[in-house]
């Protein structure tokens, strides 16, 4: 069975937004819910800015499973964490328990409000978003198994993100992957998405992501 | 429909295998291109259509410039094609000019009416009292112009009065010519305040991946970019002085005989006096004026030189922004022949112009398309003597001078507009255009969207996007389309280039080329390259073209420089004759801590606009909630020392002053602009970034505005009710 993830070069990354728009597109999540997000990390010493795209880690040991009083998330054999969105009920613990941030309940209001575009009424599941629902990032599991990569893997005009079986020696993901380093890996939570950190800023990151994990800032 | 959403198919233990998701069916594949952005990106788009609507895009593999991927705007389309806001039928004005009242029209009736305002008006007072203007997209202006021609007006002009052109002329000044930097060879690339990754995202990946070979990067500009990471050595200038960095590194280049000593005795016009100019600016005197370490200007200096071969990539306006701008531009550009790094492989090289700014080797017959009546044949351009450099090198009527020339007889006034997407806050002073605009005997304005400047107009007519209609696009990978539409127009939408074909039939009848259509003028202009629509039409992806043959390096040796002294000329003869400085001197911009102590007392910040944020070109994307998502209030970049000593923290709303105005925004506390400068981008319709400016904050050389360096302070304030 394949164990999926996504590694990231850092050093490529120029927080062009693009995977964050392209996420948008591609599964029509709500108003505030960002399945993919990018920080802009600030170190003058440096002189340079690190910009740091993170979304669901997809662990293999996720807090949130086990934080759902209503057995709602679940791992795939792939090792995908999803929510069943007709078990969850919203009450909000998994976002709680999951150390990055990345899980937000969907908001009452929606997009395209005041309009009818073609489409949006008879879309897939995967494109629709129950307000109250916990609501995360599937590593676009629909794409996947039709043999294609997460849409912010493909759009990446940088080429910033490798995508593939973690345990297949054959995948490119392999290439980078003993350089590579897991976000908070103290936490225990071994997520399957992995950094090559531009020299020096992998605590930094950790105390950006700690402290604040929403892209706005205040 | 929502009541019924479900994820049960993501479970693979629950779906029944075999199942067929709803939206995967009868889904059709069909490309085209975003032309969101400029022409040097639109990324090929694999648009996915079902029942007639696009229900998702994706960057086309196969294109040979984008490869498949987008960017945060073009990924974005969805929203920009099917907005709300999009205009659906022709439009007349009901009430005053600049109010929302507007009715319905036919487009039979729009277009009549159109001609007989202007057909009165060109009997009243001649053709050229009216004007031509195209904003973005760029694609439609050579039927534009030639339309405008046509009718007899030479008064056309563009988006390009405050973009690019500016950068043009200095470099013809220098060379006759001009090449942008063959990267594919270069060792080391001075980039000159250029910030691709934002600007030109579809092709940072080649940027990236010539860094990862090897490929040095020296970075001048007063922001940190995402090219920062990456350069060897940031040249942090105060902005409005590159022409004082740029003579501090001739300095030390001529001073320790790093300069190509064989080019520049064979090759150049004025260098001795050249030399003893950029004498005056040591690595200390430059240091004083720019703000950069003598240490690094050194550096830098040998470095370029030295490292060969070395190309410098500039970009359309950042550095001609500027009350200086054209001899701030002319200075940096005067490296590249020092060095002898002109039309060399690996440098800068010259490839001739090919198609809407898009240079690949294919020669066609744009310009003589463009201009179809000679200069003499019509009145003189309105800024023919105010320009009159920037009028010799383009063919166009500098767009900053409209507020200034609308009913005003001298030599003869403006009285209507016909406008391609025009937006009025591109001005400075754009209050000032605003309310000049209102004077107007008649406008049109075509768009996608009711804008504040549709506002103004008599007549509003609905433009369609790229996914809608048929357009010729060049690629630099030797790559040519003829897009097919995707979609039918929306709504009552047309194609900019039926619009300007019907009015072809009512306001050029004696063209005759124009009333064969769109496709024969495409075909006509297309000629020399042995390419034609019907063949194009075959390869909706696009077309490769093979064997295009690619000029040589260094043509200068065979037929000399296309200047008036066949020479590289640091000492310019044309601006010489015009009473400009020949030589490419700096001069502090008009308004600026040194020039004008007395103001900087008050504003003792600098102001610089415009830079690019991902999300955002100019205006464009600003009504999408996805990208409009990402940063939703207009913010002001300010250090956090000079946020520390005026007490301002983060998101805090405050009044950013100029001498002219004073606006409301929120502050944003970043490294990414050093202390002293004030940096926020453009074009919000509250704030109006534009009003800072005067309306004759202009470059005397070229008429572009100093967007990039006034004087300004920040002050902590209360927000006013209306803005929360």
């Amino acid at each position: 069975m394949a164990r999926y993830g996504i590694l990231h070069d850092l050093n490529r990354c120029t927080g062009c937004m693009t995977c964050v728009i392209a996420c948008k597109q591609e599964n029509f999540t709500r108003p505030g819910v960002w399945w993919n997000k990018v920080l802009e990390l600030e170190s003058e010493s440096l002189d340079r800015i690190v910009y740091f795209r993170y979304a669901c880690m997809h662990c293999d040991n996720p807090p949130c499973v086990a934080a759902c009083p209503e057995q709602a998330i679940y791992k795939r054999p792939d090792g995908i964490v999803l929510i069943d969105q007709e078990k969850c009920q919203g009450h909000g613990e998994c976002v709680k328990a999951c150390p990055y941030g990345v899980i937000d309940v969907n908001p009452e209001q929606d997009y395209f409000s005041g309009q009818n575009p073609p489409f949006e009424g008879i879309a897939e599941a995967h494109r629709m978003h129950p307000p109250g629902k916990a609501s995360t990032c599937t590593l676009c599991v629909h794409r996947i198994e039709q043999g294609r990569e997460p849409a912010c893997v493909e759009e990446c005009p940088s080429k910033v993100m490798v995508f593939g079986d973690l345990d297949d020696p054959k995948s490119p993901i392999r290439e980078k992957l003993w350089r590579s380093e897991q976000l908070l890996a103290s936490k225990g939570t071994q997520p399957k998405v992995s950094y090559v950190f531009p020299q020096n800023t992998s605590k930094q990151v950790e105390q950006r992501v700690m402290k604040n994990p929403r892209m706005d800032r205040p | 429909m929502r009541k019924n959403a479900r994820l049960t198919h993501l479970d693979a233990n629950r779906t029944p295998a075999g199942k067929v998701p709803v939206e995967e069916r009868d889904v059709e594949i069909r490309q085209t291109i975003c032309a969101i952005c400029n022409p040097f990106s639109h990324c090929g788009v694999d648009a996915h259509v079902k029942d007639g609507a696009i229900i998702k895009v994706e960057g086309t593999k196969s294109h040979p410039h984008s490869e498949g991927t987008l960017c945060a705007k073009g990924a974005a389309s969805r929203e920009y094609i099917y907005h709300k806001e999009r205009l659906r039928t022709p439009l007349l004005r009901k009430g005053e000019r600049g109010s929302d009242e507007f009715e319905p029209i036919s487009w039979d009736e729009a277009l009549d009416r159109i001609e007989d305002r202007l057909q009165k008006i060109k009997r009243e007072s001649g053709p050229e009292s009216v004007a031509f203007y195209v904003g973005y997209t760029k694609w439609m202006r050579p039927f534009v112009k030639r339309l405008a021609h046509s009718f007899g007006s030479p008064n056309y002009c563009t988006e390009s009065s405050t973009c690019y052109t500016a950068t043009k002329v200095a470099n013809l000044l220098n060379y006759g010519y001009f090449g942008p930097p063959n990267l594919a060879k270069s060792k080391c690339l001075l980039v000159w305040s250029k910030n691709p990754f934002y600007s030109d995202t579809s092709a940072v990946r080649r940027l990236l991946d010539a860094r990862e070979r090897g490929l040095k990067i020296i970075e001048v500009g007063p922001l940190i970019t995402p090219l920062t990471a990456h350069a060897d050595i940031h040249l942090r200038i105060r902005p409005g002085t590159s022409g004082a960095l740029a003579h501090g590194m001739a300095h030390v280049i001529i001073e320790e005989e790093l300069f190509d000593v064989d080019f520049v005795e064979n090759w150049t016009l004025g260098f001795e006096e050249y030399r003893a100019y950029v004498e005056g600016f040591s690595p200390a005197v430059t240091e004083e004026i720019t703000g950069v370490p003598a240490e690094l200007i050194e550096q830098a200096a040998r470095f370029y030189a030295t490292t060969k071969p070395a190309a410098l990539m500039t970009s359309a306006s950042p550095t001609v922004h500027h009350t200086n701008g054209v001899q701030n531009h002319r200075a940096l550009t005067a490296l590249i022949g020092l060095t002898g790094n002109f039309d060399r492989e690996g440098g800068n090289y010259v490839v001739p112009p090919g198609w809407l700014y898009v240079e690949n080797g294919l020669i066609t017959r744009q310009s003589q398309y463009e201009q179809s009546r000679p200069w003499p044949e019509m009145a003189p351009r309105i800024t023919e003597q105010k320009y009159p450099v920037w009028s010799r090198f383009i063919p166009e009527t500098q767009a900053m001078e409209l507020p200034f020339q609308i009913q005003n007889p001298d030599p003869y006034p403006i009285r209507a507009v016909v406008a391609f997407g025009m937006n009025y806050r591109m001005w400075p002073g754009s209050d000032f255009f605003y309310e000049s605009m209102k004077k107007l005997d008649f406008m049109v304005n075509m768009d996608l969207f009711m804008t504040d400047t549709c506002r103004l107009a008599d007549i509003v007519l609905p433009a369609c996007t790229s996914f809608e209609r048929s357009e010729l696009k060049f690629y630099t990978e030797d790559y040519v389309v003829w897009t097919t539409p995707v979609i039918r127009p929306l709504w009552e939408s047309r194609s900019d280039a039926d619009i300007i074909f019907d009015l072809a039939k009512r306001i050029a009848p004696e063209d005759d080329l124009m009333q064969k259509g769109y496709e024969a003028n495409v075909d006509w202009i297309l000629e020399p390259t042995g390419l034609k629509v019907e063949k194009l039409k075959k390869y909706p992806a696009g077309y490769a073209v093979k064997n295009i043959e690619k000029p040589p390096y260094q043509k200068y040796e065979k037929s000399g420089f296309p200047t008036p002294s066949g020479k590289m000329e640091f000492a310019s003869t044309i601006m010489e004759e015009a009473n400009y400085d020949p030589l490419p001197t700096f001069q502090e911009p008009k308004l600026s801590p040194r020039s004008t102590p007395e103001v900087a007392k008050d504003f003792p910040l600098i102001l610089t606009t415009g830079a690019r944020l991902p999300m955002y070109i100019h205006s464009r994307t600003f009504r999408l909630s996805w990208t409009r998502g990402l940063r939703p209030d207009p913010m002001l970049d300010i250090n956090p020392k000079d946020a520390g000593e005026r007490g301002i923290s983060q998101g805090d709303w405050v009044a950013l002053s100029t001498p002219r105005n004073s606006i409301k925004v929120k502050a944003n506390l970043t490294e990414v602009v050093p202390p002293g400068v004030i940096n926020i981008f453009h074009g919000y319709s509250e704030p109006e970034v534009n009003t800072l400016f005067e309306p004759d904050y202009l470059d005397p050389v070229s008429g572009f505005p100093g967007f990039k360096s006034l004087l300004c302070e920040v002050k902590k304030t209360e927000v006013e009710k209306r803005l929360l």
